[in-house]
């Protein structure tokens, strides 16, 4: 009867009498901010996607072919979707895994003390900020792969697609495990949220039948929270598309037009691009990577507004 | 089950065929099964901590060295032909962080305090719509606030200056804190809420005087949450700010915060900038902790009065 509460208190209290200024006022204020907010939000969307006009236009219909763009060195927008969907799908395949597997154990094999010690140390790599992961990658993971990650694939896999190339340190290895760390906080926190709300009747069926933890995990608690784990990946890849500048450090540098063809090869992602070539000014430069800027907008939005639903259903399923 | 009790239709050596089966199923490969995963899980989940060891190490052994007041104190010094390893201080991007960050925490939190209260009152189809946007503004990219920004300030012709990345970083920030706020004003148990209707309150008293207290603490924690977000954010910042020449307080002079300065020094080519950079790491790492466990504490006080 929560609907009938919430009508008593929402309507009782200036019934029968004239409200008073304060109330008036806070009326009016609230309603105030909340077309402030919606205008202010709508105009974010109308302003970025006027300022790509420019952008699309003088690339036309050839936009997403390879047309010569404007911009000096850009020529296609494909190379920098491929390389933003293969460095955040690299990430993913490097952080599902790892991050369920440390979910599991957050949820449902640590002890209370420990658990607490575990979520805040993979929680602290959440607000440590990208620009020293850019440092991290930088200075610390480009020696490592460069001197002996890198070397060894080549030997290891003679030469063989997708392990071809020069060892040159940064690249996409190097992006993509910057990029899987960083979105690792994200899939941990939904996930574990997700064991957790989960009803403990069917555990305690499960161990009453007889199964051993393993087995209430992978038979029972894994598919129930199947599609909350796809919904904390769908935040995951949402997060990892939209990172900008740890990309823009460890990626290579301005290699817009190289596809993503190897490991070991050097790329571009949309929104690194935006930021190493944003140089100023407003000219038809600036205009494509606001289109760029779009584009990602577009990607972002769907891929979270799926997310959501998903987490929510899995949620509300229980 | 009989072949338990010592019933005379079972041998002795039957019964104890039995028990070997039962002690085998529990010392067996089930459970030694069962034993691996979990094991292999706890080592999945030190993978997992191991880069948070990896960079506080690095930061600790690259940028000790250079932390001291005299650092937090003096302005940058560039590397000349002179001095190759001449490293300044940071307080110039230190204030500019201080300025940058404040205005924002100045200009979002009323805005989105208040957007909470106005989710909260007011539901209907479009209040719902609102906060589905709302959150999913929480997820975008926070590169496009700067390009929004850049956009508004190359159009009304205003130069680079703090509060224009104060801007972006607050409009980062508002969707969080307003999502986290109605989180907040809605923990609070309806009962209180019918007592101020049977005291006759009206909604803005209910709001002031039930309401807002009941869900401080966690409007605390959301606010302490987006501070420490906002602290380490680059790409919204970076176009929009400028470069400050000298330190400065002033919200409306170009201005260099932390994290724009260590993309700078990331681009210089000397090794010992390089270096420098795992110090400013270091200090903004602190920095960002600090608000987040403020945060989990405000948080923990919050539940343990409940």
């Amino acid at each position: 009867m929560i609907g009938l509460q919430d009508q008593v208190v929402n309507n009782g209290g200036t019934r029968g009498k004239t409200p008073g200024t304060a109330e008036v006022l806070y009326r009016y204020v609230l309603i105030g901010i909340v077309s402030f907010a919606v205008l202010v939000f709508g105009y974010f969307v109308v302003q970025v996607v006027q300022s790509s006009f420019n952008g699309f236009q003088t690339a036309g219909l050839h936009f997403f072919s390879d047309t010569i763009w404007n911009f000096p060195t850009l020529v296609s927008v494909w190379p920098l979707i491929c390389g933003t969907l293969v460095t955040s799908g690299l990430a993913l395949l490097l952080a599902v895994p790892l991050g369920v597997a440390a979910s599991i154990v957050i949820a449902f094999v640590l002890p209370r003390a420990t658990r607490v010690v575990a979520t805040t140390a993979v929680g602290t790599l959440a607000v440590v900020p990208s620009v020293i992961f850019g440092v991290w990658g930088l200075t610390f993971l480009t020696h490592w792969s460069s001197y002996s990650a890198e070397p060894w694939l080549l030997s290891t896999f003679h030469n063989h697609w997708p392990f071809n190339g020069i060892p040159r340190g940064n690249g996409i290895l190097v992006g993509a495990i910057v990029l899987g760390v960083m979105v690792l906080p994200t899939i941990v926190a939904v996930t574990v949220d997700v064991f957790t709300g989960l009803p403990s009747d069917i555990f305690e069926g499960s161990y009453a039948l007889g199964a051993t933890k393993a087995q209430v995990i992978r038979k029972t608690a894994l598919p129930a929270s199947r599609k909350g784990i796809i919904g904390a990946s769908t935040f995951a890849l949402a997060r990892a598309m939209g990172e900008t500048v740890a990309l823009a450090t460890v990626l290579g540098g301005t290699h817009y037009n190289n596809y993503p063809t190897s490991l070991l090869a050097q790329g571009a992602t949309l929104a690194s691009t935006i930021v190493s070539s944003f140089g100023g000014g407003f000219g038809s430069e600036t205009s494509e990577l606001y289109s760029l800027g779009v584009i990602l907008l577009v990607l972002v939005f769907i891929i979270s507004l799926i997310a959501r639903r998903m987490v929510n259903e899995n949620v509300a399923a229980k | 089950m009989s072949l338990l009790s010592s019933s005379p239709e079972y041998s002795a050596v039957e019964r104890r065929q039995y028990l070997q089966k039962v002690s085998k199923d529990r010392f067996g490969r089930r459970q030694w099964y069962s034993r691996a995963y979990i094991t292999g899980a706890s080592a999945l989940l030190l993978v997992c901590v191991l880069p948070l060891f990896s960079i506080i190490s690095q930061a600790l052994s690259n940028g000790w060295q250079f932390i001291s007041w005299k650092f937090l104190t003096t302005p940058a010094a560039i590397p000349n032909l002179m001095d190759k390893n001449a490293v300044g201080g940071i307080v110039t991007p230190l204030e500019g962080s201080l300025t940058v960050v404040g205005c924002a925490l100045i200009i979002s939190v009323p805005i989105a305090v208040l957007l909470a209260m106005g989710l909260f009152e007011y539901r209907n189809r479009f209040m719902n719509w609102l906060e589905i946007s709302l959150s999913t503004f929480i997820g975008l990219p926070s590169i496009l606030f700067g390009l929004f920004i850049y956009a508004i300030i190359f159009n009304v012709k205003l130069g680079y200056a703090g509060i224009a990345g104060s801007a972006a970083l607050a409009l980062m920030m508002i969707p969080l804190m307003t999502i986290q706020s109605l989180d907040a004003l809605r923990a609070v148990p309806t009962t209180l809420r019918e007592a101020g209707v049977a005291l006759g309150l009206g909604r803005f008293s209910i709001m002031f005087h039930i309401l807002l207290p009941g869900a401080r603490a966690r409007i605390f924690t959301g606010v302490f949450l987006a501070l420490a977000r906002s602290a380490g954010e680059t790409a919204p910042v970076l176009f929009v700010i400028g470069m400050a020449n000298s330190a400065s307080l002033s919200p409306f002079s170009q201005q260099t915060t932390l994290t724009t300065f260590v993309y700078q020094l990331l681009q210089s080519p000397f090794p010992s900038q390089r270096n420098e950079c795992w110090a400013i790491g270091l200090v903004l790492i602190t920095i960002v902790l600090v608000f987040n466990i403020l945060g989990r504490i405000v948080l923990a006080r919050a539940n343990r009065i409940k």
